[in-house]
């Protein structure tokens, strides 16, 4: 075991349009290790699922300009990797699920056929292996009477069904990352619930990593380790969850905490939600300064001048505003560390 | 499935009984006395009455109904005005050539048209893609008369490969036909394989965005699989539904190119009743068309069900 961490970005830069003038994504850095949770939180249109996007090798040919200085997984240079080796490793060593499970799935094929050619893909094996493969993975997830629902079509299924079969698809080849983009927002709540379950389940059984995407807090309570905030296509928050909940050092992370309700029965109401005034800028258009100047309650004169360099809040947590200790604990939301 | 099946067969019935009472009314539709129509011009008093008899003209519309339908189901279609044949007879005598150039443009066409509008948009905004688009326009817009025209000179009087006119049936061997055959059908494929190749690289382009197409990349498959593996099933339904409904274009196209290649077959039968004013004849040439059309039609229906699982139901 060496030093390196599992996954490694570093500065990684992402532009769309002619000569990628349309900076999608800037100066992205984090890591994060074997087993462990990161979630990407941020509105839409932050960057996030592009950051996703980039390290699966996603991007549609030609469209997308990736630049970054390291983007490394499991001791592999991902940046050095061409199309051939990129779905080598697709599947096999990362995987990835999507919001939309029914448009995720092939209308036109069955989905003990799906499955079985993610793991054909990557393994050698007799389809009656496959199949057993299959069976197992789908039981895995928890799909009721697997058999039949090898000959099933995606319509045939639910949205909670169909993102089952999305997990079993990713995991069938029990890839080292994961990433969800995400993965519950199409959902029923009672379903979303499930499927977060079945993840942390199937993360602590197969020591998956997992980056999540969501701006759903409530969900990042639930699952994450780490947290890294993005807003206008930089991250400007990371560290642990626990941190960045009780004590936010970003402007925008202190603005999102307080525009997400909390139920809890049996207690009244906290009030009424904030919510952050004005929009995110179009990536044309940045303010001079910190990218969240015009809308941040704690804008200072030097805020609009310079942006600001990263600054350690307490160990392992780092915030990019030069006013971190304005926002205070402002954490309206319970999280649970788990042991 | 088979319920799908009986209910898309039933749906013909309607379809055909329409196409039928149509045909039997555009007689009567049209200005004037439709004996003084059929005798001529020339015709004196006695000869159209002798002919309003003969075609029971002079009974009553709904009888006259009654009665063609009741002769269409025994397979009499009435006689030729103009040389005495029974109608059915003159269909027959000219149904081959026209079966075979209809049948061979279809393949030329599906096995032009389908890779090159999904080379096409697989290379979407490539100079590849440029050509074929263009490709496609001249196909579509030059009229089959002036492509049979220029193929006959270059291929047939220049080169001297193939025969510049005429047909050689089946019965005389399947080379000799399809040598007879394959001048008229490139002519004819031109303006179907455009349509389809359109149409093709539009829906491939539309399925190529489609969030599975990403998952199939994340599982790792390669650009070929994708294609032929996720991609193709799913544009059957759109590529299928424009050959269906693009047919009678080229049952449109058979006319002229059987008069441009002066082949005996029905569109020639066609023209020719129409210029002689040979009504019985018209009028089944029209009927024999249409079931060929809704015959193509419900086999476009049929065929949904093998592209796409939810029709099934």
């Amino acid at each position: 075991m060496t030093g390196e961490p599992f996954l490694s970005i570093r500065n990684l830069t992402v532009g769309f349009g002619a000569g990628g003038a349309i900076r999608a994504v800037r100066d992205v850095s984090f890591d994060l290790e074997a087993g462990k949770t990161l979630c990407l939180v941020g509105e839409s249109g932050s960057g996030k699922s592009v950051t996703a996007t980039s390290i699966m090798g996603l991007h549609k040919p030609g469209s997308a300009h990736v630049e970054a200085a390291t983007m490394r997984l499991d001791g592999i240079n991902l940046l050095e990797c061409d199309e051939r080796e990129m779905s080598r490793l697709r599947g096999s060593l990362m995987a990835m699920i999507f919001q939309d499970p029914m448009s995720s799935l092939n209308p036109a094929l069955t989905i003990g056929f799906q499955l079985r050619e993610a793991l054909l893909l990557h393994e050698k094996m007799s389809t009656r292996a496959a199949n057993a493969r299959v069976m197992e993975v789908l039981q895995r997830v928890r799909i009721p009477d697997a058999a039949r629902r090898m000959s099933a079509y995606p319509h045939q299924l639910s949205g909670g069904m169909r993102q089952r079969i999305m997990i079993a698809m990713a995991l069938i080849c029990r890839p080292r990352l994961l990433i969800a983009d995400e993965p519950t927002t199409a959902l029923d709540v009672t379903v979303q619930a499930q499927i977060l379950w079945l993840l942390s389940e199937l993360q602590r059984e197969f020591g998956t990593a997992i980056i999540f995407i969501t701006h759903d807090l409530g969900v990042v309570a639930e699952i994450a380790d780490d947290v890294a905030v993005m807003y206008a296509g930089s991250l400007v928050e990371r560290g642990p969850v626990h941190a960045i909940f009780e004590n936010p050092a970003h402007g925008y992370t202190a603005g999102l905490l307080r525009a997400t309700a909390e139920f809890v029965p049996g207690e009244p109401s906290r009030g009424r939600l904030e919510e952050i005034p004005g929009n995110v800028p179009s990536f044309s258009m940045l303010p001079q300064g910190c990218s969240f100047v015009e809308r941040c309650r704690f804008a200072v004169d030097s805020c609009h001048r310079r942006t600001p360099d990263w600054r350690d809040v307490t160990f392992g947590h780092a915030s990019r505003c030069d006013q971190p200790v304005a926002y205070g604990p402002t954490a309206n939301l319970t999280v649970e560390v788990s042991a | 499935m088979s319920n799908f099946v009986v209910r898309r067969l039933l749906s013909v019935i309607p379809i055909a009984f329409i196409v039928l009472i149509t045909v039997f009314l555009l007689l009567h539709i049209g200005p004037g006395d439709p004996a003084a129509l059929i005798a001529g011009e020339n015709a004196t008093r006695d000869q159209i009455e002798a002919i309003r008899e003969r075609l029971f003209l002079d009974r009553p519309l709904l009888e006259q109904l009654f009665l063609y339908l009741s002769n269409v189901a025994h397979l009499d279609l009435g006689q030729s005005v103009y040389s005495g044949f029974p109608v059915l007879k003159l269909i027959l005598q000219r149904v081959e050539p026209t079966a075979v150039l209809a049948v061979s443009t279809l393949i030329l066409s599906v096995l032009i048209a389908v890779p090159m509008g999904v080379w096409g948009a697989w290379r979407a905004g490539s100079a590849i893609d440029t050509f074929l688009i263009v490709a496609s326009v001249v196909g579509f817009s030059v009229p089959v008369f002036v492509i049979g025209y220029v193929l006959v000179d270059l291929f047939a009087l220049r080169a001297g490969w193939l025969p510049v006119q005429g047909y050689k049936p089946l019965s005389s061997g399947f080379w000799n036909c399809l040598r007879s055959i394959t001048l008229p059908s490139i002519t004819l494929s031109f303006l179907f394989s455009a349509l389809v190749a359109r149409i093709t690289r539009a829906t491939m382009l539309e399925v190529l965005a489609e969030d599975y197409i990403r998952t199939a990349r994340a599982k790792g498959a390669n650009n070929r699989r994708i294609l032929i593996v996720h991609a193709l099933k799913n544009i059957g339904v759109p590529v299928v539904t424009v050959i269906g409904t693009s047919f009678a274009a080229l049952l449109g196209g058979v006319v002229i190119t059987e008069s441009v290649f002066n082949i005996p077959g029905m569109g020639r039968l066609t023209v020719d009743a129409i210029l002689t004013r040979d009504y019985p004849v018209v009028q089944g040439v029209l009927i024999v068309f249409s079931f060929v059309l809704i015959a193509v039609n419900l086999l476009v229906d049929l065929s949904y069900a093998l592209f796409d699982p939810r029709v099934r139901q």
